[in-house]
């Protein structure tokens, strides 16, 4: 939630007691609630602040020697290279003897000084001896001598600082930009799994918790970025194989905001599902699997496992979604003319499996569900050849169905319709 | 916990002292017993966003026949042997995957493409200045470019393959010195 509305329901309470809505016990845990959870709420904005302040002042100190550097000898300039990093050594052993009594912004902020001035060291020891290499091997070497800094202190600013310099660097080294086949290999994945470790609990590995929202995006968005940046290089079916991963991993949150790895899934697997339901009348095969990649397999292993999961929780429209992935593979042994039918058919499903509960009362995404029905058919329309005018009225109809749906649902819920 | 967290941090000490100590040693030894060696280069200002300005050594014998690299891949690290020649100038003989056994020699990259001639990619492209320095350097540089009786060279200290650029110097005046001077 966020602090508003904890600001909010602190402003609300007094009246409800007043009205005998909630007993004073019952208004006093609320406030408390409320409370620790504005508390936790602006500990966010000062970890923020806290790690915009320490790099306006490393970049200060820095801006300040650099005016006098050429008039430094070699060893003084070594030296002061050196300095701001024992600086951040120190900083983290305090924070280390500190340990829980550490407060959570100053963790960040001296995790996040450590791994820049440890950067910083090594870019003014390649500047003093004018040592060649390009900024690519720089950046991998600041992001692995981050690893340790971000395991030991916990930061998730500086994971997710290294989860995107990570992927800036597969991107410059094996993507678009300059990649080769041959450069296919695990270190980029396992390199954008090293985080991780870091929220290991050990042996008591069912307190695992998933890691915070803001890393999460990130790391949706990164995995996904590197998957992208790689299709051309491998193949489309590990960027098929990860989607469905995404899609089916339990993930915590009630709204598709708060669930990343969810929503990147179900948009890769829904857009794929649209452009093979569109694909009527090509009878090429859609899927030409001249390598298959190493990770695909893997992957396609953990969404199998996933999908188990996902059953015994009785996650219908993600299992139905889920086996897009698997529609080009199919495409080597069906005709596109087939395809079609069955991603048309899945879209459908997935959207009908999402309405329902909404008219059970359970827990649900109708709306949405609806939304996907309406485009598959209005796309099916306007893919067709059917006339112009038969086409306006399909549009006319699908349109009026969904917004009719949308006032049955909430007259069912008994809310007042949104505009 | 507390003990594999200083587990941790001492791991993490040893690992930010030792990648740069590393090349401080390396290279302080090549500047202290290497072999000191000229190659003729331009030296135009370009800029890094992560390590500020420099002047980009272009090694005039960087470029090698493409069939004197026949056997040798591209983006495979190679030896390239440092001849000296009449005028004290370096230039660059036969290019091998492995270190020759003797004499100077100074370990480089081949490129990502091969194209005739190959551009070697070597160790010191880069001589690093300040940001008032360095357009200084690459104006003054330019302007005595146009008389090829002087040429301009950079002064390399060679040792075991590794390489660490001491000054760049046109007509045997300092290029720094001359900056410092206001480019007289």
């Amino acid at each position: 939630m966020a602090s508003s509305h904890h600001e909010w329901l602190l402003t609300q309470l007094p009246e409800w007691e007043r009205e005998g809505l909630l007993t004073a016990d019952a208004a006093a845990v609320l406030r408390r609630r409320a409370q620790a959870a504005g508390a936790h709420g602006g500990q966010l904005g000062l970890i923020i602040f806290g790690g915009i302040g320490t790099v306006l002042v490393a970049g200060g100190i820095i801006a300040l020697l650099a005016h006098n550097w050429d008039s430094f000898p070699r060893s003084v300039r070594l030296i002061l290279g050196f300095t701001p990093m024992v600086t951040g050594q120190v900083l983290a052993a305090w924070v280390v003897r500190g340990g829980s009594a550490i407060a959570a912004w100053i963790r960040e902020a001296v995790a996040l000084f450590l791994a820049l001035s440890t950067g910083a060291c090594l870019a003014v020891v390649s500047q003093i001896y004018s040592m060649g290499g390009e900024w690519e091997d720089f950046l991998l070497a600041c992001c692995l001598l981050a690893v340790p800094v971000l395991w030991l202190l916990r930061s998730n600013t500086l994971a997710m600082f290294y989860l995107l310099g990570i992927s800036v660097w597969v991107q410059r080294t094996s993507g678009w930009w300059g990649g080769h086949p041959q450069d296919e290999n695990w270190k980029w994945y396992s390199l954008l799994l090293l985080p991780l470790l870091g929220w290991w609990p050990g042996p008591q590995w069912r307190a695992l918790q998933a890691p915070p929202l803001g890393f999460r995006w990130v790391a949706a968005l990164c995995l996904m970025m590197v998957m992208v940046a790689r299709a051309d290089l491998v193949e489309v079916g590990s960027l098929l194989a990860l989607a469905a991963v995404y899609l089916l991993l339990p993930e915590p949150g009630r709204s598709l905001a708060r669930q990343p790895f969810i929503l990147l899934g179900s948009l890769v697997l829904t857009g794929c599902g649209f452009v093979l339901s569109l694909c009527t009348a090509s009878g090429d095969k859609i899927w030409h699997p001249h390598k298959l990649s190493l990770v695909c397999w893997p992957l396609a292993a953990l969404a199998a496992a996933l999908a188990v999961l996902a059953i015994r929780r009785h996650r219908w429209p993600v299992l139905v979604l889920a086996p897009v992935a698997l529609l080009p593979a199919l495409s080597l042994l069906l005709h596109a003319g087939s395809l079609w039918i069955i991603a048309t058919l899945q879209l459908v499903l997935a959207g009908v499996l999402m309405i329902l509960p909404g008219f059970r009362g359970e827990e649900g995404s109708p709306r949405l569900g609806a939304l996907l029905v309406c485009a598959v058919v209005a796309a099916q329309f306007a893919n067709s050849d059917l006339p112009l005018t038969a086409k306006g009225l399909g549009f006319i109809l699908v349109g009026g169905g969904f917004i009719a749906f949308n006032i049955l649902l909430a007259r069912r819920h008994r809310l007042p319709v949104q505009p | 916990m507390k003990t594999l967290s200083w587990l941790l941090f001492g791991v993490m000490v040893l690992a930010q002292w030792a990648a740069p100590l590393h090349q401080v040693i390396k290279h302080e030894q090549v500047l202290a017993e290497g072999v000191l060696v000229r190659f003729k280069c331009q030296a135009p200002d370009p800029y890094d966003p992560l390590r500020g300005r420099y002047l980009n050594v272009a090694v005039e014998t960087a470029r090698v026949p493409l069939s004197a690299v026949k056997d040798l891949q591209a983006g495979q690290e190679v030896y390239a042997e440092v001849e000296i020649g009449a005028d004290g100038m370096a230039s660059f003989g036969r290019i091998t995957a492995v270190p020759p056994s003797g004499g100077l020699f100074l370990a480089c990259r081949m490129p990502r493409y091969l194209y005739d001639p190959v551009p070697l990619e070597l160790p010191i492209a880069r001589y690093y200045l300040n940001e008032t320095a360095a357009p200084a350097a690459d104006r003054w540089l330019a302007s005595l470019r146009r008389d090829p009786s002087k040429p301009t060279w950079v002064e390399v200290r060679l040792l075991n393959g590794l390489a660490v650029i001491v000054d760049i110097k046109h007509d045997g005046v300092s290029v720094t010195e001359a900056v410092r001077q206001g480019g007289k």
